[in-house]
């Protein structure tokens, strides 16, 4: 049974608003910089925070997020952020919000971040997670800095939850040889080994063909290496025409719909898992889904 | 074929150059138009050769007006020599001397017997043949006047104009010249040329056109047309005729007082 | 013979009489190369020379003889272009790149993509690129003109290349594109990798009109070595020459950089390195760098992909290291004629 992942988020969604019912400040003694009150005036300039940040706490206490959130083709909370401000990010949008909390990527504009602690703002720069065990780090490092340890360890289980629910009993497979998968993308990028997009993969009980094509981290991979050794399933993170750019001619190639048209493919957008949030349990429930389907097409066989 | 120019005006750049200037050159004879510095020589020539069209009057080639000749027609019937010597590749002699045939269809690619007999014989005449494989940024300045002139020769045209053709050419050769000048006049070719050698024109010239300012000053056979006062008039310099060994010679004596 | 009829040499059967005897073994060896290097560009792969070790037919088809056929147009269209210029403008530093042809091409192709019109209209796409490319050598051609010397060409044309340029980055920054600054590489630096038979069907006949209105030249050009005055005794028609030369150069190379960006300097090196082997002649220089262009795109373009096999280097890249010799050759040489 299918399920949009809009309804997927809302089981995270549902327990993080029921947990702000509760409503009082815990007070935190572990890290230093833990705030005597939890900051109420927190501005997001980084996409995956930005994302984390929605399910933990409410947004009165939201100043500002950044733009990105807002964007279909990046952002999985896409349509839930309307009424929040957004912002660019540039030191004097910020602020001008005047935030208690600003919530930065480890690679945010240094430039930005360095002013703002220059003028004594607090930053928390999080860094992005590369794995399954690397999100619930940082929902938890999150959910410290904004005060709320409990919902984080609330969010922290939901993901738990939702993950095994969309792996689903694939008792056996383990042992059963894994199908291979390749993430390609715009101007031939496929995602290597080691990080997010692969670990994303590893969870959904694929092995990552690039890792058989040599390409280590990933990188440029050409149409015809592709073509000439394709993997079991085709993971695209969009729909071919997304892009009105040259750099994306590569998916609209003919040799590609041909392959398309003979080997499994799925498209998971990229906003499930570009970012290290709760919701890769969708991409990943879809990953396993074709999975599924493509071991059906091979029985059947 | 007899080319005529009648009462023709030419503006450039919004000047007058020329002002309601009629000639008439004749067959089998060499015109010489003579004049100062501007007095609108070349512009004649260009305007005779249908490269420039005059504001004012016609000119006609054989009767028919010039402008209703097409393009390539006319470079069989007129072969015009710039005054300027240009070249702007290292084409060697005999390319150049090709080009010539352009008007009578033939192409870098593919040159026909009467092509090749044409361009043998001009360069024969103007003693190219030894340097005719040469590329012509490395000739000597006389050399290259020589190869352009080829050129003309080779179009095998009924009239020739040309603009100061002996400029650069050391006697031997400008007399080399004005022979085969001669050669071609006694053929029955139409042929006029701007000079500024005087006693060459007087020597060489069978009519003359004296042009000052724009306007003609005289016209006709040299001998009517080259009197000591009226060219003395002509180019402010008080101008000496005389002979040697039955030679006409002009001499250039000084500068007349305004 | 009409003159007004515009001069399209004929295909095949003329070929012995367009080919002067002198040249034939030059015409046949650049012949023969296009056709080994042709060979070798289709049994080139990322793993290496040999046929794909599966889905043969497809990669070939649909992969490599695209990129095949596109190096040969796109090489012969800028040889010739170049061949063309620099006997139109008489200037031997003349070729698409250096008077802008190029950028106003990429211009006019990355309007029709940023503006969505390529996805109602295909043909949008090089269509674009000749307008941008006619408009550009029309410029040029205006500011310059063929009485301005080397350096005025050169100026107008790094002017009209500049601003070119400078408002393609205005476009794609406006166009809110994520991948604005990959795409910006690709126009600036050009690429034929992933190109597939749908562009060679798009441009390709837009190159080979080009093509054909360009070696009508020859005769032209061959008269206006003499200059303008000389050229029109000889029966040229200066206005139709200098249409069929900005028009026919608007279309090969707008088609050209429409599909694969602006690739540099192969207008400039071909007739460069062939002009002494033809005496100079003009006519006989336009035959020669058309296929002198796609053998040095043929060899360029394989020798990205032995390079970089997954496409990282670009091959606008390649064809600036071998123009920058050049450059600096007729940079000494300048120095030599002065100094002498």
């Amino acid at each position: 049974m299918r399920r949009a992942g809009r309804r997927a988020a809302a089981p995270v969604l549902a327990l993080a608003l029921g947990l702000a019912g509760a409503g009082t400040a815990p007070l935190f003694a572990q890290t230093g910089t833990a705030p005597a009150r939890p900051p109420e005036r927190i501005v997001s300039i980084n996409l995956c925070t930005d994302q984390i940040l929605l399910d933990l706490v409410p947004r009165e206490r939201i100043r500002a997020i950044s733009h990105l959130a807002s964007d279909r083709s990046v952002s999985a909370l896409y349509d839930r952020v309307a009424g929040i401000a957004a912002t660019r990010g540039e030191a004097e949008a910020v602020l001008a919000l005047d935030p208690d909390l600003v919530l930065a990527g480890a690679y945010s504009t240094p430039a930005t971040v360095a002013v703002l602690e220059r003028l004594g703002r607090r930053v928390e720069k999080v860094p992005a997670a590369q794995d399954i065990e690397g999100i619930k780090a940082v929902v938890r490092r999150v959910a410290e800095a904004v005060g709320e340890r409990e919902r984080g360890e609330a969010v922290v289980g939901a993901f738990e939850r939702w993950l095994a629910e969309a792996v689903g009993d694939t008792g056996g497979s383990e042992s059963a040889k894994r199908p291979s998968a390749l993430v390609y993308q715009v101007n031939n990028i496929a995602s290597g080994s080691g990080n997010l997009a692969d670990n994303v993969l590893a969870a959904a009980g694929f092995t990552n063909h690039a890792v058989h094509l040599g390409l280590g981290a990933g990188g440029k991979l050409a149409l015809e290496s592709l073509i000439a050794s394709p993997p079991d399933l085709l993971v695209l993170t969009g729909p071919v025409d997304e892009y009105r750019t040259v750099t994306a001619d590569n998916l609209r190639h003919p040799a590609l719909a041909r392959l398309r048209a003979e080997r499994a493919t799925v498209t998971v957008p990229w906003r499930f898992w570009l970012c290290g949030t709760p919701y890769v349990a969708e991409a990943v429930r879809r990953l396993v889904e074709a999975r599924k389907a493509l071991i059906e097409r091979r029985a059947a066989r | 074929m007899r080319l005529a120019a009648q009462a023709v005006s030419v503006e450039l750049k919004g000047r007058r150059v020329l002002e309601s200037v009629s000639v008439a050159l004749g067959e089998g004879r060499i015109t010489g138009l003579i004049g100062h510095n501007g007095a609108g020589k070349s512009t004649l020539l260009k305007t005779l050769a249908g490269l420039l069209k005059p504001s004012q009057g016609a000119v006609t080639l054989d009767g028919q007006p010039l402008a209703d000749i097409a393009r390539r027609l006319a470079g069989r019937r007129i072969a015009y020599l710039p005054q300027d010597r240009i070249v702007h590749w290292g084409i060697s002699v005999r390319a150049v001397a090709a080009l010539g045939r352009l008007p009578h269809g033939s192409t870098a690619a593919s040159v026909g017997a009467a092509d090749r007999e044409a361009v043998a014989a001009a360069l024969a005449a103007m003693d190219l043949a030894a340097i005719a494989d040469r590329p012509i940024d490395q000739v000597s300045g006389g050399e290259r006047a020589r190869a352009l002139f080829a050129r003309a020769l080779a179009q095998e045209a009924p009239v020739i104009l040309a603009d100061e053709p002996t400029a650069g050419l050391d006697p031997a050769h400008a007399l080399e010249l004005f022979a085969i000048l001669q050669k071609l006049a006694m053929e029955g070719r139409t042929i006029a040329i701007a000079l500024h050698d005087l006693s060459m024109a007087a020597r060489f010239c069978h009519d003359i056109v004296l042009l000052h300012s724009g306007r003609v000053e005289g016209a006709g056979p040299t001998a009517e047309v080259l009197s000591a006062e009226r060219i003395s008039r002509a180019f402010s310099v008080h101008m000496r005729l005389g002979q040697f060994d039955n030679i006409p010679i002009v001499v250039p004596i000084a500068p007349l007082r305004p | 013979m009409n003159p007004m009829k515009l001069r399209l040499p004929p295909i095949a059967a003329l070929l012995g009489r367009l080919v002067r005897r002198e040249d034939r073994l030059l015409v046949a060896s650049l012949s023969a190369a296009t056709a080994l290097l042709a060979l070798v560009s289709l049994l080139l792969g990322p793993g290496g020379f040999g046929l794909p070790a599966a889905s043969a037919s497809l990669i070939l088809l649909e992969i490599r003889l695209p990129r095949t056929l596109l190096c040969i147009l796109i090489g012969a269209s800028l040889g010739l272009a170049g061949a063309a210029l620099q006997g139109y403008l008489r200037n031997p530093l003349a070729e698409p790149g250096i008077i802008g042809a190029s950028s106003g091409a990429g211009l006019g192709a990355v309007l029709a993509i940023h503006t969505g019109l390529t996805q109602t209209l295909a043909l949008a796409l090089p269509v674009g690129g000749m307008l941008g490319a006619l408009a550009a050598t029309a410029l040029v051609v205006l500011l310059a003109g063929e009485r301005g010397g080397p350096l005025t060409l050169i100026l107008a044309g790094v002017a009209v290349s500049s601003v070119a340029t400078a408002l393609l980055s205005l476009v794609l920054s406006l166009a809110q594109n994520p991948f604005a600054a990959v795409e910006i590489v690709f126009w600036v630096l050009g690429s034929l990798a992933d190109r597939s038979l749908v562009h060679v069907a798009l441009a390709g006949p837009f190159m080979v009109a080009g093509i054909a209105l360009l070696a009508g030249l020859g005769r032209s050009l061959d008269a206006l070595s003499l200059g303008e005055e000389a050229a029109e005794n000889l029966g040229v028609d200066l206005a139709r020459l200098r249409l069929q030369a900005v028009i026919g150069a608007a279309l090969a190379v707008g088609s050209a950089t429409a599909i694969a960006g602006t690739i540099g300097f192969v207008g400039l090196v071909v007739p460069h390195l062939l002009r002494p082997f033809v005496g100079e002649e003009p006519s006989r220089l336009l035959t020669v760098s058309l296929l002198g262009g796609a053998t040095l795109l043929l060899a360029a373009d394989i020798a990205v992909r032995l390079l970089t096999p997954a496409g990282e280097l670009r091959l606008g890249v390649l064809t600036a290291l071998i123009g920058t010799p050049l450059f600096l050759w007729l940079i000494v040489k300048a120095r030599r004629e002065l100094t002498t």
